[in-house]
């Protein structure tokens, strides 16, 4: 362990203060008992006195007892501090006996006192015991002690009474100056950052050196004094010889040491200056290193820098929008790398960017393509490629096609994410114009297909029209000629002519409609009574209607502004139709009223034609192309009453073509009702 | 099927005239002819007098002769007695004619030669 020489040895101060307290207190419990043995020792040496005794078991409680240590140095410097007073003063001040009586009072000194030196040297291990944080202060006092001590203690050994008896009746006692030295001791080693501590822990080239000559300058000296004493006293040589032999010894030991302590001193320095320069040129070479790092390391940067900036160049010119995200372990993303949209390509000045950024957002894509966003997310989380293309919404408030497409990468354990995005707004705008006119090509197509359709029915209509009558003619004809009967003849001859008249109202309804188609047919209007028309076609049908439907009519005076012919024809049709679409038992509403204000200058009365009947109506699917050309309702098909389809679209074209309006309706109790508005003057 | 009364016909046709030509024609054959005008007095008449041949015109007011042959042979649960009908509408469409159970289909206008032969034909031989 690395002794911190900053703190106190107080081990030391502990092993150095328990003997002085026990000798203390054996010498208070030989005055207390007066017992001369416990408190001199030796019979022929000097006592130590009651207060001396009881100083030093204070010091070694305050040693020993942090806490108490300033009340106890109070204590031994008062005590201590008098005794001096009465020695200096020449009087009696009553602390000599303070505690026990002097039964062993040498002659000539006031019993109980102690010696002048033992109180200075108690009055300044007092002060040191006060403050032994202060260093210089808290060591600086017990050197006093410990020299009057070891003064005392050299002339018991050397027998020189002046060196512990100052005066005549002060004499210091060898427990007392052993005493001395070690409570002094004592208090130097518990002095933090003290010469002792560092002493004995020290682990410095000088610490080492003291260690070594301590010893020498406290033991050896003395020894050698001691020897020089005996062997004079033994008469082996004179006073001088013997000192001159002292001062060699101790000269060529302490040189010797000396000598050896620094070679070796210098030695562990030449070591330390070698580790010290080589350590300088480790440290060189280190930061020589550490320099060409760091410039290949700028250099690495530079080049990097450059490249980017040459890459961004390159990025920001093409089309496309580059992105790197990284995907996190908690599914989400964070932006490593997005390529500078300077244009707003995107409608996006500022491209998000950041933990948790998905690009584009959720919110800004149309709701349709959230789904195929939703997707593309859940690719990039578990890693597999996206290629979708969604509506993104910009800031500008403008929607464009985004084509998202990304590979994912795993990198050191990482899973990144390489995108790009593509504006297609143009190709899909092509696109839809192209759908577009693939679907009105489509329609128009059907529309031929429907209309091919509807001529091949006409076709079969027609042909069935123009057939049935031709197969009468042909089949009567051949009876005429057969047959010698001139009545049958007549008979004959008479439906012969009746359906050649049918067949020429067919061939001039094929006129009609070729004429209309072309826009050839003639219409001179004039002034016609609308009611007189529906009359005359009424009874113009009356031999032709079955009993089985009735027909009514109900006529207002209305003249209306029509070419007469064809209204007569629009109302033959109407009316002609209504009768043979109704069933047996049915029946045929015909009615004619004025519709508005006939006779007011503002001109807007129409007169109006309305044919109501029971028959079977129409499909409500049908009722729009009621009125196209060659179109035959499937209900008239299916009860297989033959037309040409022609009828009801001649007759919308000449209700137009003289400004009126035709339309038809279900009625509700099943039925058609037919209604048309004439004009009843002239357009302006 | 010969007994001594001649074999009954019937006849629906809504073109009167047509309707009379061939009864008529049938009539001068020395067949029994029974005439109706639509198709819904075909299946009364049919009903009532149980023909020994039926000849339908395709497109009739209220039931269509096709109609008139699937009643006979679906509900009247009639599969002998043979079934001819006639239509200016052209001959495509004779197959649905035959799947409706008509055993011949003719052309209009059927010339009165052939109409005997087939009538003929088809009273004399069985059912194929």
């Amino acid at each position: 362990m690395v002794w911190r020489t900053s703190e106190p040895d107080r081990g030391l101060a502990r092993a150095l203060a328990w003997p002085v307290l026990v000798l203390g207190v054996l010498v208070l419990a030989g005055w207390a008992t007066q017992t001369p043995r416990l408190v001199t020792f030796s019979p022929e040496l000097p006592a130590m006195k009651a207060n001396t005794a009881l100083c030093l078991v204070l010091l070694a409680v305050g040693v020993l007892r942090p806490a108490w240590a300033r009340p106890a140095a109070a204590l031994v410097f008062v005590i201590s501090a008098v005794t001096v007073a009465e020695w200096v003063g020449d009087r009696r001040l009553g602390i000599d006996e303070l505690l026990l009586e002097d039964f062993l009072a040498d002659v000539g000194a006031p019993p109980g006192r102690m010696a002048v030196a033992t109180a200075v040297s108690l009055a300044s291990l007092a002060l040191a015991l006060w403050a032994p944080e202060r260093r210089h202060w808290a060591q600086a006092w017990p050197l006093v002690a410990f020299a009057v001590g070891y003064v005392a203690v050299l002339g018991y050994a050397y027998d020189v009474s002046t060196l512990y008896a100052v005066t005549t009746y002060s004499t210091v006692a060898l427990t007392t100056g052993l005493a001395l030295m070690l409570a002094s001791l004592a208090l130097l080693a518990q002095v933090p950052g003290g010469v002792l501590s560092w002493l004995r822990h020290g682990g410095g080239l000088g610490a080492v050196a003291a260690r070594r000559l301590v010893p020498l300058s406290l033991v050896g000296f003395p020894l050698l004094g001691g020897l020089r004493l005996a062997g004079e006293e033994l008469g082996w040589y004179d006073g001088r010889f013997g000192l001159a032999l002292m001062v060699m010894l101790a000269a060529t030991g302490t040189l010797t040491l000396t000598l050896v302590i620094a070679r070796r001193l210098e030695l562990v320095d030449q070591l330390r200056q070698q580790a010290l320069s080589e350590l300088m040129n480790l440290n060189a070479s280190l930061r020589e290193g550490r320099d060409a790092a760091w410039q290949d390391a700028l250099d690495l940067r530079h080049g990097l820098e450059e490249e980017q900036a040459r890459f961004l160049r390159a990025i920001t010119q093409v089309d496309d929008h580059v992105r790197t995200l990284e995907v996190l372990p908690d599914g989400g993303t964070s932006v490593v790398f997005a390529s500078p949209d300077p244009q707003g390509r995107f409608g996006v000045l500022d491209p998000p960017s950041g933990h948790g950024e998905v690009a584009p957002g959720l919110a800004r894509v149309r709701e349709e393509d959230v789904p195929a966003l939703r997707q593309a997310l859940r690719h990039i989380e578990v890693g597999k490629p996206v290629n979708s293309e969604v509506r993104y919404r910009g800031d500008d408030g403008v929607a464009r096609w985004l084509w998202l497409r990304g590979t994912p990468r795993r990198e050191g354990g990482r899973l990144f994410f390489d995108a790009v995005v593509t504006d297609v707004s143009e190709r899909h705008a092509l696109l839809d114009k192209l759908s577009l006119l693939l679907a009105s090509e489509r329609e128009q197509r059907l529309h031929l297909e429907a209309v091919d359709r509807m001529k091949d029915e006409f076709l079969a209509v027609a042909g069935h029209e123009l057939r049935t009558p031709l197969a009468v003619i042909r089949g009567n004809l051949d009876l005429v000629e057969a047959s010698d009967d001139p009545v049958e003849w007549r008979r004959r001859l008479s439906t012969i002519d009746r359906r050649t008249t049918g067949l020429q109202e067919l061939v001039a309804d094929l006129f009609d409609l070729a004429q209309l188609r072309t826009g050839q047919l003639r219409i001179e209007p004039r002034t016609t009574r609308l009611d007189h028309a529906v009359q005359d076609v009424v009874d113009e049908l009356a031999p032709e209607v079955s009993d089985a439907v009735s027909v009514q009519a109900r006529l207002d005076a209305v003249a209306v502004w029509c070419d007469p012919l064809r209204l007569h024809q629009i109302v033959a049709n109407l009316v002609g139709n209504a009768v043979k679409y109704t069933p047996p038992g049915g029946s045929v509403d015909v009615e004619v009223a004025l519709d508005g204000d006939g006779h007011g200058v503002s001109g807007d009365g129409r007169g109006v034609l309305i044919v109501r009947d029971t028959g079977i109506g129409v499909d409500e699917a049908d009722l729009p192309h009621l009125f196209d050309r060659f179109f035959r309702s499937e209900s008239a098909q299916h009860h297989g009453i033959p037309g040409t389809g022609l009828g009801l679209s001649i007759t919308h074209a000449l209700v137009t073509a003289q400004g009126g309006t035709i339309s038809a309706r279900q009625r509700d109790g099943g039925g058609l009702e037919m209604r048309v508005d004439l004009p009843l003057r002239p357009a302006p | 099927m010969l007994t001594d009364r001649p074999p009954t016909v019937l006849v629906a046709d809504d073109d009167l005239d047509l309707l009379e030509l061939t009864a008529h024609g049938l009539r001068l054959a020395g067949l029994e002819v029974l005439c109706a005008s639509d198709g819904c007095e075909a299946l009364a008449l049919y009903d009532e007098h149980h023909p020994q041949l039926m000849l339908l015109d395709w497109a009739m007011p209220g039931l269509t002769g096709t109609e008139v042959c699937a009643t006979v042979r679906g509900e009247r649960q009639d599969r002998t007695t043979p079934i001819l009908i006639a239509s200016a509408l052209g001959a495509h469409r004779a197959r649905e004619a035959l799947e409706r159970g008509a055993d011949e289909f003719l052309n209009k206008p059927v010339p009165l030669r052939v109409l005997r032969e087939t009538v003929t034909r088809l009273l004399q031989g069985p059912r194929s």
